[in-house]
């Protein structure tokens, strides 16, 4: 029973971790239908300019999310403008999209290949240090911290989508985009805001991973495909399937990892994920005809 | 037809021709063994490109993982010259085959999945075989890889010189290039093409959609894992990381993409300008500049799909007929 319940807790603290860094892909992918691979390499960048800003300016490495944060919306909005835009005109959009995206991430992996080197490296906060206790189980407080924040952001983000003007401009967009236009919503600035906050939490999201994920140039397409699958999992233009998504997929690796091994948690998680498209593509979150509907 | 006014016409073939006459005859006579090696690697990688193709440019289903082929080819050879000691050139001929048999299955299941939901779905198929080759180790020998003996033979696929793989790459792409040729020109080439550009008036005139786009993930499923095959025989070595690699797939579609998807000329092109510059860039900045080399190859890629997103031989088809 005790080791049931650890397996349990260590599950979902992972799955806190995928639920984070899948935010940003529920943003772009789940409710806009961006198709960006280079998503995981963003992360990536993002862990590394942790490090970065921690060797420059000292700081504990949560203080430098006020650094990744800014930096990351400015940089989507320069990228939307640069390539994501041009996507949407070319006679195949999503092949535009999965191969600038691809192109993206070939490219910043090896700019930090050749900036930082091949190393390793993992950062660790000074604030947030240690484990917490209970009965047998032994949490470490920074997935702890990450999990709750995966709850806080899921919950602004959802208030942002449902209260706010912009929220209900984009998920206008995202229905329906003729009717969206038609009642006055400039459609590229849209676009351009969701793909800049959607960079924003990628931000957030990569600064909180680089204290519990080892980080190196080519660790992000390991992330793009955990995001992906949480993303279709949980249920597309969900962030509550998102991260319930992301949850549910840490606790299967949790428990098929210790009773079957490593590589068959992994392929594990596959099977999932192609059984979930198959037989549910709306997700097992997600409305029903959702999917259908956008994909007439 | 009009693929073959393209084929006879168009300055980019007449490129591709020359470039290949020469290629081939250095490739027979030549003895700089580095200039032997640019080409057989452009070779493999067109004939993938081609392959890739032929479902994706044809029959319009975008596959990111076509190196679950690639590497169910590379790794069928190996495996049972290394245990059973049958010649590659059987091996070949089944991994093909298994190829084919898994072709089927995949899209088989994934045929209701329409756009990004078919890449993310071969996506992750291609990951679980790469997880399945890791893991597998009684068969696969996992991350270590399989190391195959060097036995000078041509029953064992293996020489002592590059001449002899460059014959047999060149046969690959002949044999990839003529069966998507036959393909494309004839009934079942429009109906794939057809379906790509209009599925439900394609259905109601009573294709067999489904089918037709079955058979031609087949057709390129096995000519892709002999790729692999002729691969693992000029490596004498594969591990999951070379089999499986995701940018197997990604590499067939970026040269694609370059030439022209859609085209038959498209693959060739691409795989002309674009490997000889990937190992020209590698063996340039390869040494002290880690990582530069791919960084360039990346970039271009970005400005290749923004400013030519129907690639080289659809333009030069444009301003022909213009």
């Amino acid at each position: 029973m005790d080791m049931v319940a650890a397996i349990v807790v260590a599950g979902l603290l992972q799955g806190g971790i995928y639920a984070l860094i899948s935010i940003g892909l529920t943003l772009m992918f789940g409710v806009l239908r961006v198709v960006n691979f280079g998503h995981g390499d963003f992360l990536m960048v993002a862990m590394y300019l942790t490090f970065l800003s921690v060797k420059f300016f000292g700081f504990d490495s949560l203080a430098a999310s006020i650094i990744t944060v800014p930096l990351f919306f400015i940089t989507g909005t320069i990228l939307y403008h640069l390539i994501i835009k041009r996507t949407f005109t070319a006679s195949d959009p999503l092949l535009a999209q999965v191969f600038a995206t691809v192109g993206l991430s070939i490219l910043l992996q090896n700019l930090t290949l050749l900036i930082a080197g091949a190393d390793v490296r993992q950062n660790e906060s000074q604030i947030i240090t240690g484990s917490i206790t209970m009965g047998d189980i032994r949490m470490e407080s920074i997935k702890i911290l990450i999990l709750c924040s995966a709850f806080v952001l899921g919950i602004l983000v959802s208030l942002f989508l449902y209260k706010t003007t912009l929220g209900k401009q984009m998920r206008a967009v995202a229905q329906n985009i003729t009717a969206a236009t038609l009642m006055g919503i400039n459609v590229q600035r849209i676009y351009g805001w969701t793909f800049a906050i959607s960079c924003a939490v990628i931000g957030l999201g990569g600064t909180l991973l680089s204290m519990t994920e080892l980080s190196y140039p080519t660790v992000g397409l390991k992330f793009s495909l955990i995001c992906f699958m949480t993303v279709v999992i949980g249920g597309l233009g969900s962030i509550r399937g998102a991260i319930l998504g992301g949850l549910l997929i840490g606790v299967v690796e949790a428990g098929t990892s210790y009773l079957f091994g490593p590589i068959f948690s992994q392929a594990f998680v596959y099977v999932i994920f192609l059984a979930v498209l198959l037989l549910r593509p709306a997700g097992l979150f997600g409305q029903e005809g959702y999917l259908e509907a956008k994909a007439e | 037809m009009n693929n073959l006014s393209l084929l006879t016409q168009s300055k980019t073939t007449l490129f591709a021709i020359v470039f290949w006459v020469t290629g081939s005859l250095y490739g027979a006579f030549g003895t700089n063994s580095i200039i032997q090696d640019v080409l057989i690697f452009t070779l493999i990688w067109t004939g993938v490109a081609i392959s890739w193709n032929l479902t994706a440019g044809y029959a319009g289903r975008l596959s990111l993982g076509h190196a679950a082929y690639f590497g169910i080819g590379a790794y069928t050879s190996s495996i049972l010259y290394m245990k059973f000691g049958i010649s590659p050139w059987i091996g070949a001929a089944a991994g093909m085959f298994i190829a084919a048999f898994v072709g089927v299955l995949i899209e088989a299941t994934t045929i209701r999945l329409l756009g990004i939901y078919y890449s993310l779905a071969t996506f992750a198929i291609a990951e679980l075989l790469g997880l399945m080759a890791r893991g597998w180790t009684e068969l696969t020998n996992g991350m270590a890889g399989l190391t195959l003996p060097f036995k000078a033979s041509l029953i064992h696929m293996t020489f002592t010189n590059k001449t002899g793989y460059f014959f047999i790459a060149l046969g690959f792409v002949l044999l990839c290039f003529t069966t998507t040729a036959l393909i494309v020109n004839s009934r079942y080439g429009f109906y794939l093409k057809a379906q790509r550009d209009e599925l439900v008036a394609a259905k109601a005139l009573g294709i067999a959609t489904n089918q037709i786009c079955i058979v031609s993930g087949m057709i390129s499923a096995a000519l892709t894992a002999l790729g692999g095959t002729i691969y693992a025989q000029y490596l004498l070595y594969i591990d999951p990381d070379i089999g499986f690699n995701w940018y197997i797939s990604v590499q067939a579609a970026l040269l694609c993409l370059i030439g022209g998807m859609g085209t038959l000329v498209g693959p060739i092109i691409g795989g002309i300008l674009l490997v000889p510059l990937e190992r020209v860039l590698h063996s340039l900045l390869g040494g002290s500049y880690g990582g530069l080399a791919p960084a360039i190859y990346g970039g271009l890629l970005i400005m290749i799909v923004l400013l030519m997103p129907k690639g080289i031989a659809s333009m030069t088809s444009k301003i022909k007929t213009t």
